[in-house]
This record gives structure tokens, sequence and C-alpha cells, in this order.
């Protein structure tokens, strides 16, 4: 376990060069991006001297190695600058948002989880059966089907036409289920797929043939013997996912209006709001290398055999 | 001598593959009797570990299908049993020991829950505690050192020699009447597989399990095994007490076996090993399946036409061979070309 220690703290000081790469090149990027913030945000009938006199109220008059250190340096100190929207804290703009990303992204990975592993379970238990072609062919469908059209499909299902649940917002606490559905089906059917396979391998090994001359029922060759062995992998795709999901739900966020923070990234693009751009990566990364340290540990949880 | 404790009956274990059909086992019959060790010998692919599959009930299906036969444990018939009571008699009455101790053990469960594990399946009423003492107790009969320390310890923290008496702590743990190991020693150390043998030896003596040792290693048979059973293309050839087929093996795949041996006691230039190669089961040659490859055949007919039977040569020897009379005498030419007197066979 001290291994496992060192290990981690390793991790975390090397992810701050990481970090560091990542605020260098979020900074030049939004930089190279066609359209000038301060025109954007003038808006459309703004006078040419509006307009500088917002660039300069910006600091993007200055060089970019003054930008950037300027940038930098709060961060450092906790202060991601101000949104050029709505002159708030960009702390402020992040922290409301996130609660409900971070609540959608976890509902959906415990539903991709669950569902998703125990349906390549039976799957490969029962390979080649009709069970386990219905699981690969519903799986296909929700790998391949878009989220905004499955949004959609579900919004007039069961919001329009039975009205069992609201159709967008986050004001009722059933209001979650539609975008968390919509956004773990692409997880479901890559977790049971990746389940599948891992158990398929797993249930050939010498030890459950141990296990099962040992006179172990079915259940527990499978469940104790095999998929403790066949889990290893699929917890990467699960924290890959849960990664995904944090960050890449700006479609569901859309079609469901839910307060997201990839529907906060997006608007802040389209409106040249830099700071906020640069404060939304800076977290996802952050969360990202915080997830991989998580993962790391439950490795070390789940398999005996690795140490750090 | 008393009623055997296992019998197996005209057993009959096939594989459907895309190629055709396998017969893995082919009309096997034996009985093994209580306190014995009955030593199974063929080479790969002969049916050895496929019969010791087949007793357990943990043929894979598909592909693999038992067509025929019956195997009575205690006068009952393990085949037409149902899954649960078979499950029951598993592990229990019956222990297996498996090939490779490196992949036979679960890597994320420590050695002791495993053990554990195999106590607590056929008695609900023990407790946590009691099993820990009771698999320590194991670990300690089969020479693990430190078996408490070992108790914690994952697979990938013991040696070969250490998981391969894990292994035969789990398969005696509840003393069983039957014990099976399946070429307990082809994956270990040369200097291991002495000490793993006189561990199962031990093991089998406190017990007093009846044990099939399936092996390809003739040494092992002579100093291990009481009664042999020589299979070939899924047949039993021979059946006889090990003394009578080192001395004078009837059947001439058995004789085979013995002079393609490399020996201690004699210089020789090169082995002389059984000419062509074993058969392809999914289409077996007609009559004797040996006759390609035999030296007594000597290309006649019935070899070629009649499936010989086991026939009775006399003490208690059976051999499948139209002319097992005629096996002593090229033995005799064998021992010859090796300057060696035939009578004293065993390697």
């Amino acid at each position: 376990m001290r291994g496992t220690a060192a290990h981690i703290v390793r991790t975390l000081l090397l992810s701050l060069i990481t970090l560091f790469g990542v605020s260098i090149l979020i900074f030049l990027m939004l930089r190279v991006l066609p359209g000038d913030p301060a025109r954007v945000l003038a808006g459309l009938n703004a006078s040419e001297e509006q307009v500088s006199r917002l660039r300069e109220q910006l600091g993007l008059d200055e060089s970019l190695l003054t930008q950037y250190w300027g940038f930098i340096t709060g961060v450092l100190q906790g202060d991601l600058g101000e949104s050029a929207r709505t002159s708030r804290p960009v702390t402020a703009e992040i922290a409301v948002r996130i609660p409900a990303t971070l609540i959608l992204a976890v509902v959906a990975t415990v539903i991709g989880s669950v569902v998703g592993v125990a349906a390549g379970v039976i799957a490969a238990v029962r390979r080649n059966s009709f069970v386990d072609h219905a699981i690969s062919s519903v799986a296909m469908m929700g790998v391949s089907m878009p989220v905004y059209w499955l949004g959609l499909l579900l919004i007039l299902l069961f919001a329009v036409t039975l009205g069992w649940l609201p159709a967008a917002g986050s004001a009722e606490p059933l209001s979650i289920v539609l975008p968390a559905t919509t956004l773990a089906a692409f997880s479901t059917a890559l977790i049971s797929r990746m389940t599948r396979a891992s158990m398929l391998e797993v249930l050939g090994q010498d030890y459950i043939r141990t296990a099962e001359a040992k006179g172990a029922p079915p259940r527990t060759v499978i469940i104790k013997h095999g998929l403790r062995n066949a889990f290893i992998p699929v917890l990467t795709v699960i924290s890959l996912q849960f990664g995904a999901l944090l960050g890449g739900a700006v479609l569901t966020e859309t079609v469901f209006g839910w307060p997201g923070i990839g529907r906060l990234l997006v608007d802040s693009i389209a409106a040249r709001d830099f700071a906020v751009v640069q404060g939304i990566v800076l977290v996802y990364a952050a969360a990202f290398i915080l997830l991989n340290v998580i993962v790391d540990v439950l490795y070390v949880v789940v398999d005996p055999r690795i140490r750090y | 001598m008393s009623s055997p404790v296992l019998s197996i009956r005209g057993l009959t274990t096939e594989f459907v593959t895309p190629a055709g059909v396998v017969k893995a086992v082919n009309d096997v019959s034996w009985d093994l009797y209580p306190g014995e060790t009955l030593g199974v010998v063929g080479e790969s692919g002969s049916g050895k570990s496929v019969t010791a599959m087949s007793i357990l009930g943990l043929v894979q299906s598909p592909p693999g299908r038992i067509v025929a036969g019956e195997i009575l444990f205690d006068g009952r018939d393990l085949l037409t049993m149902s899954a649960r009571v078979l499950r029951q008699l598993r592990g229990s009455q019956i222990g297996m020991i498996f090939q490779d101790p490196m992949t036979s053990l679960n890597p994320v469960l420590t050695v002791g829950q495993q053990i554990a594990e195999a106590l607590q399946l056929h008695d609900r009423g023990l407790s946590r505690e009691q099993a820990r003492a009771r698999s320590i107790e194991l670990l300690t009969m089969v020479g693990v050192p430190n078996p408490e320390g070992r108790y914690d310890q994952y697979p990938h923290e013991h040696s070969g020699g250490m998981r391969q008496r894990a292994m035969i702590a789990m398969a005696i743990a509840n003393d069983p009447k039957v014990l099976i190991a399946d070429e307990p020693t082809t994956a270990l150390d040369v200097t291991i597989q002495a000490q793993v043998l006189d561990v199962l030896r031990t093991a089998q003596e406190r017990t007093d399990a009846a044990t099939i040792l399936i092996t390809h290693d003739l040494g092992l048979i002579a100093e291990h095994a009481d009664r042999v059973i020589v299979m070939y293309g899924g047949k039993v050839v021979e059946v006889a007490d090990v003394l009578s087929v080192f001395a004078a093996p009837r059947h001439p795949y058995t004789l085979g076996l013995m002079t393609s041996l490399p020996r201690l006691d004699v210089e020789l230039e090169r082995l002389d090993p059984i000419p062509g190669s074993p058969p392809s089961l999914i289409d077996l040659p007609t009559g004797c399946s040996f006759h390609p490859r035999c030296r007594v055949s000597k290309g006649r007919d019935v070899c070629r036409t009649q499936v010989p039977p086991l026939y009775e040569v006399g003490g208690g020897q059976r051999a499948a061979c139209h002319f097992s009379e005629e096996v002593p005498a090229e033995m005799a030419v064998a021992a010859r070309a090796m300057g060696t007197d035939a009578g004293n066979g065993a390697p």
C-alpha cells in the first residue's frame, strides 16, 4: 500500500506538468480562433471606438505573453478570471454548473455499469443463444444511434405521448431520468460488449474449471470466480466513459435543456468568452487526472497482482 | 478384491468440431478399487484427460457430449444424476488435481480462501474461522512452510511447487473417496516433481482415497501405480498390474512406449521411437487403430479389418491385440537390440 501512496503522489506531481501544457494549448487555440471577442461582445451595432474600448478592458490589446502571464498567475492563485459576458468570476460560473453535470454523469455511469455488466455477463454465459443475439442487437443500436435522436424519441414517447416524465429542465427529481437514460445508452452498450468479451475469455480459464471441480454452483463460478477477473478491463472502460460523460454531455444537455457545464462551454466558445472556456478546459483536465488516479487505486483493490 | 469404488462402462465421449466428430473416448471400461492407485498412460490425445473430465461431468457442452456408457460411483450413475447431486459429489467425494498449477488457481483470491471455499461449499455449517483453521491444517499437511502466512497470500506470490501443494490440499480437503490427478507434475521443475509426488502419496495415505494418476510418464507409473491402464486413440489397449506391464507388456503399443524411453543403464546411439504419429480421432484407422504403426501386425489383414476386444491374457492382464502372444518375442528382439535382458524391462 505504501507503494500505491507513492505512486499517487508521483502521478499528481507529474500531472502538474500536464495541466501546464493544457493551459498553454487552450490559451493559444482560443487566440487563433477567427473572430474578435470584443467585436462579438460589443454587438453588431457597436462603433469602432466602443469595440476598441472593450478590447482594452479585456486586456486583449496586450501581447500574448502578457496575457498568458496574467492568466496563469491568476490560476495559481485560484482565480480563473472573469466572464466577459456576465462579468462574474469564472469559478462562480463553473461552480454553479458543476453539480448538474456531475449528477448526470454519475447517474448515467451507474446505469451504464449496472445494466452493461449484467447484460454482458448474461450474454457471455448464454453465448450464441437467442438472449445473446438479442443483447448484441440492442447494444449495436445503443452504440450507433446518435444521442440527440435517441433523446428526441424518448421525449416524444415518455414526455409527450405518455406524459410520465418531464421533457426538459432540471426542476423536478424525475427530470434526470430521460437525459441520464439517453446518456447511458452508449456506455451501456460499450460496457456490455466489453464485459461479454472479457467474461468469455475468463470462463475458458483453468481456474474456472478448478472452481467447478470443487463443486461450486454456477452462480459462484460466474460471479465470484468469473466476474471478479473479468472486471479488470471493464473497469478501464467504465472510467473512460465516466470521463467522457463529464465533458461530452453537450448534445444531451442541449436536447433536454439541462443546465450543465457542457452547454456553458459551447455557449462560451460561441461568444468568444475566453476566460470561461479556459477555465472549463482546465477543470476538465484536472478532473480527468483525478479520475485516473482513482482508477489506479481501484485496480489495486480489484486485482491483487497490481502493485505500484 | 473388494467391490470397485468407481466403475466406468462403455464410456464414449465425443466433440463436435467443424472438421468432424472427434471420438476422444471410445467405449472405455475400467474399475477403480478402494485404496489403489490406478495409472492411466497414453500419449496426448489418447483420451486420458477427457475420461477424467467425463467422470467429473466437466466436459464442455457444446462441443463435447457423452454419447454412451455409465460411470458408477458407489452404485450410482454419475452420468444420469442431476447437476445438483453431481455438484455435491465433486470436490467432496471426488477430488481433482489439475496439470498446471500456474493457471489452475484463481489469481484474485488468496490461496487460503480457495482452500476454505472447497471446505465451505460442502459443509454449510462451517464458520469462517473453522474453515481457516482447517485450511491451515491442510497446508501444513501438504508441507507448505509458514502455512498461516501462506494462507493470506495470492497465487502469484507462490512458486509452482507451492501452488500444486495448495491444489492437492484443495483436492483432499473433504477426504474424497476418489482422487484424480491429471498430469500433476508435468508443469513442474524436475526437482519439485519428486517432492510434490511425495506430498500426493502422503495425502493419499491420510485420506485413503483411491487415486487415478493420469500421466504420460512411465517412470511415474512404475513408482506410484498399483495397476496400469494404457490408452491409445480413445480406447483402452492394455490393463494389468504394474509389475506385469513392465515385465511383460502384451500390447505392441505398450511395448513401443517402453522401448522408446531413454535408459540410464544402457548406452544408446539414439532412442527407438514408435514410428508414425498418433491417429486422427476424427478418422480412426479401421480395425485396430494402432495397426499402421505396429511392428507386430506385419501387415496381417485381421489387424486392418477387425477391432480387437480386450482379450484376457492371463494373470488379470488384458490386451486389445489379435496377436498379443507375439509381443513377448518382439520384446526380446528389442531388448537384444539394446543389449539388455528382457526380463528387467522396468525403467
